[in-house]
């Protein structure tokens, strides 16, 4: 049988069938041998913030292969060179398939489950006795599934009464949400991938967005063939493959964007092409404390000219002039941005910068327009930041400070009042730098559990924070020996995601159901398994009654208790059942408020926001509103224009450290490399990082093509070879995040200084200075870590 | 690859021709077998710059390498490579409707050279 659309729909109708009988479904997937494979299974890619839909391909119990979902909204069927070889992964030798525990002599040994567990639950409760619930925390990833997610920060909150709950979307998409709450009152964005192919101008900043999200820019890159005359804007500080279909690159020194962003709302302003009527009903301006008129802030604006921006970014004033008429003239103009602008100390302001061009403008809430930040793992948005897994939040994405919605919380755990601490923990790089030994007192935090995520070597300023991993007693969840299992006391197996099943929600706010498709290798265990097996040891099956081996029926406990919670919320999920997400062949965008709805495209728009429209006919917005920004935290349904002051990076090029620093990725290889580099045609195509220079900085030092180059921060140190090229700015040197080797890890060199706002720290921008040190060697070893034992 | 046999060819002696076209033979044959000399470390298309610069010109103009699909992920690499990826096993990745509709016996490359993508639009940029 072939699969198609009508297939698939008659293969949801027995799926309902098959349910109701208590069949797996594992056991239902359309087969045909004419591919070679026993069965077809579906689910979402396990990488970037795009949401693939694929299905895997199974055959003699094995995960052989990989397609993309044709009818999958995201991706539309395509892949990129990580999604197409994941799977590849799952079958390295290099797999942890038994937990492991750190003997005396500093050595790991095999241990069985319950041995493992019994010390982790121990340990927590000890630390808990001696030290107090804050003792112990939780640092996880948008890469676990929204079930997960969702149970460790209950665990933790509810059960542990700790908000000792972090997550890596602090270190990448922190300031998207802070950027998100003070301008629109909630998080994510109030529109979707489809705005691009209805889009007019499409501005990309802060994002390589060919590298970073290739199926994304596949579909810039179709929309603007088959429509010439929409305008492809990029603002970042490299010239990279993503403008190869530009009309028009802003190159700005890194830090800087922020002058530009303001020029163009001033060139926006001083030539009337700003929406009156929009801006009047819509939105009001601010300071963050006071209201600005709108004289006031066009006399704010007065000292952004494109030319004052052009000294202080470097870019070009007509480029400027250029892109602020493109953008407002358009008649429908699309941002998207990622890390460019979040990793940094300003990261938050970059952010409203962006949406206020949106805002004045009147580019949000109709088709093709939208503001729209992209994100870097595949459950940032599902995970972590809906199901409100970092130390300020709890389900719902509102804060624990916020009385009435945590006595929600409490009430729907079934918690007695008051249960819940209303005081935010502590923000990731506060509590790395909280993280020591049973007997240091100086470090309040005694032991972690980390999961899916390798923050020794993807924490900046590296070498500040590793000595309290090594002190504390650090449990890690991960499928491969990593960096951080280096400094673990505990190592848990863990599966992949084909190997567990689960929820992912993407950048769009859309959730997709990954079906179980194999069985882990050895004694690897699905995350959600390990915390709940960690709640019975503890007391907690009562809060956290999950705790089956069977993770699909636990995970739609999980998702259920979760999906409660934000009912009646813009949030909602209340129509996505686990049955209808799992037949469903493309997920779904919440707010979904009933079982018929089909997802919401667009939000606070009436006519296609379903939350807007509920509080509508309850009286609650008045009804003749076309748009309105219900979550606003004046309650009149505006978003928010910010007059925000210009800054640039925390740290910036001087004498001694004249060249800025800053870091991305390759569209091969994913975050720490873990898993991407154990795939050889991947590791072929990218084996090390390099250093990406502009041959005129190159010519100065001496440095030639390949010269081995010893980059220095006031941090540390790391020596990596040079490539020449002139896509990067004269007096910044650009590299990868992905390499393993110790001595090519960027964060030794990377600065740890945070967004005041969003604790985001700003990888993005480092003062350095550079020396060849050497001729070309070869560094090209696609080293990976396979030692838990060794420092190496 | 057919090219840099041919080149292999005009420098070789008799018996080498033999042998060439052997190799000839082999090449089209469809599915996995070992690349004609040891991919070492290098990239591939490092290499096939100079060994094919046609072909490795036309990738880079094209919709693959725009989007970052490179040698490997149709071709493999040491252990898998094909010099003619099967569209069942490669193809299907990406372009699975498609695929799917793909006429009996037909493979995609007959009608879609795969190096240009450029069948269905005129190029990206002239």
């Amino acid at each position: 049988m072939q699969m198609n659309r009508r297939n698939f729909l008659k293969a949801s109708m027995v799926t309902s069938a098959i349910a109701a009988s208590g069949v797996s479904f594992s056991a239902m997937a359309n087969a045909t041998n004419k591919d070679g494979v026993d069965k077809w299974v579906k689910g979402v890619c396990r990488f970037c913030g795009t949401g693939c839909g694929v299905y895997v391909g199974v055959k003699d119990g094995k995960l052989v292969t990989i397609k993309g979902n044709p009818e999958a909204k995201t991706n539309f069927g395509f892949l990129c060179v990580k999604g197409f070889a994941a799977y590849k992964s799952m079958y390295h030798p290099d797999r942890l398939t038994h937990p492991l525990i750190r003997q005396a002599d500093g050595k790991f040994k095999k241990a069985s489950w319950n041995e493992a567990l019994d010390l982790v639950a121990n340990k927590f409760k000890y630390f808990h006795e001696k030290f107090g619930k804050d003792s112990v925390a939780y640092y996880g990833s948008g890469q676990c599934t929204t079930e997960e997610t969702y149970t460790f920060n209950k665990l933790w909150k509810g059960g542990f009464r700790s908000n000792m709950v972090e997550g890596n979307p602090r270190l990448c998409m922190a300031s998207a949400v802070g950027g998100y709450i003070s301008t629109f009152g909630a998080d994510e964005p109030a529109g979707s991938y489809a705005d691009i192919e209805k889009s007019k101008c499409i501005f990309l900043t802060g994002s390589n967005m060919s590298e970073c999200h290739p199926v994304l820019f596949r579909r810039v890159m179709r929309h603007k063939r088959n429509n010439p005359e929409v305008k492809i804007i990029v603002c970042e500080p490299r010239k990279t493959s993503t403008s190869a279909i530009a009309d028009l690159w802003l190159p700005v020194d890194p830090g800087t964007d922020l002058a530009v962003f303001h020029s163009m709302a001033y060139e926006i302003l001083r030539n009337n092409w700003q929406d009156n009527g929009f801006m009047e009903r819509h939105t009001r301006i601010t300071d963050g404390k006071e209201p600005v008129t709108l004289e006031n802030y066009k006399k704010f604006l007065e000292q952004f000219t494109p030319e004052a921006a052009e000294k202080v970014t470097r870019c070009p004033a007509e480029n400027i002039r250029k892109a602020a008429e493109w953008f407002a003239t358009s008649g429908a103009s699309m941002s998207m941005w990622c890390m460019g602008l979040n990793q940094r100390t300003r990261g938050v302001f970059a952010n409203n910068l962006i949406h206020n061009l949106h805002l004045i403008t009147g580019n949000i809430g109709k088709p093709g327009a939208d503001s729209f930040s992209l994100t870097g793992q595949p459950n940032a948005c599902g995970g972590v930041r809906e199901a409100g897994a970092l130390s300020h939040l709890l389900p719902g994405t509102k804060p624990v400070a916020n009385d009435a919605w945590r006595a929600h919380v409490e009430k729907m755990w079934k918690l007695e009042p008051g249960t819940i601490d209303p005081k935010p923990g502590f923000h990731t790089m506060k509590m790395f730098d909280s993280l020591g030994g049973e007997n240091d007192a100086a470090k309040p935090i005694k032991a972690m559990l980390v999961t899916t995520t390798n923050p020794a070597q993807s924490l900046p300023n590296l070498n500040k924070y590793l000595k309290g991993m090594d002190d504390a007693f650090l449990v890690v969840l991960d499928i491969f020996p990593t960096r951080t299992t280096q400094f673990a006391d505990v190592i848990l197996p863990a599966a992949f995601l084909y190997e567990k099943g689960g929820v992912y929600g993407c950048s769009e706010r859309r959730s997709q159901h990954t079906e179980r498709a194999v069985t882990p290798p050895g004694e690897a265990k699905a995350d959600l398994w390990i915390a709940t097996q960690i709640a019975k040891r503890m007391g907690l099956e009562k809060l956290i009654p999950w705790n089956m081996d069977d993770t699909m029926k636990a995970g739609e406990m999980a998702w259920n208790d979760y999906t409660d919670i934000t009912k009646d919320t813009g949030h909602t999920l209340r129509g996505v059942s686990y049955q209808r997400l799992r037949e469903s062949v493309d997920g779904f965008q919440w707010p979904v408020p009933t079982a018929d709805h089909p997802g919401t495209y667009k939000r606070y728009v009436k006519g296609m926001d379903p939350h807007l429209e509920g509080l509508q006919k309850a009286g609650t917005v008045p009804a003749d509103a076309t748009i309105y920004f219900y979550d606003d935290a004046k309650k009149e349904g505006k978003a928010n224009i910010f007059v925000r002051p210009y800054q640039g990076g925390a740290e910036v090029p001087d004498a001694e450290y004249p060249f800025f620093f800053t870091t991305g990725r390759v569209v091969e290889q994913w975050h720490t490399g873990t898993m991407t580099m154990r795939i050889p045609e991947i590791a072929r195509s990218h084996p090390n990082d390099y250093l990406e220079i502009n041959p005129e900085d190159a010519k100065q030092y001496k440095i030639a093509n390949g010269d081995m180059v010893k980059v220095t921060s006031r941090r540390g140190e790391i020596i990596l070879p040079a490539r020449l090229t002139d896509g990067t700015m004269t007096g910044v040197v650009f590299t990868h995040m992905h390499d393993q080797a110790k001595e090519r890890m960027c964060n030794f060199v990377t600065n740890d200084a945070v967004d005041p706002g969003s604790a985001e720290p700003e990888y993005k921008i480092a003062a350095v200075k550079i020396a060849r040190v050497g001729g070309p060697r070869d560094v090209a070893d696609g080293y990976v870590i396979s030692d838990v034992n060794s420092r190496m | 690859m057919k090219k840099t046999l041919w080149l292999s060819l005009l420098a070789g002696a008799c018996v080498w021709m033999l042998i060439g076209l052997s190799m000839v033979t082999t090449v089209s044959a469809e599915g996995s077998r070992k690349h004609v000399t040891p991919m070492g470390k290098q990239d591939c298309y490092a290499c096939h710059v100079n060994v094919s610069p046609t072909v490795a010109a036309e990738w880079q103009e094209s919709a693959h390498a725009m989007t970052g699909i490179k040698c490997g992920v149709c071709h493999g690499d040491e252990k898998n490579f094909q010099s003619k990826p099967s569209q069942q096993q490669v193809c299907i990745g990406c372009h699975a409707a498609e695929v799917q509709h793909t006429p009996e016996g037909r493979s995609c490359t007959a009608c879609h050279p795969v190096h240009r993508f450029s069948v269905h639009s005129k190029p990206l940029r002239q």
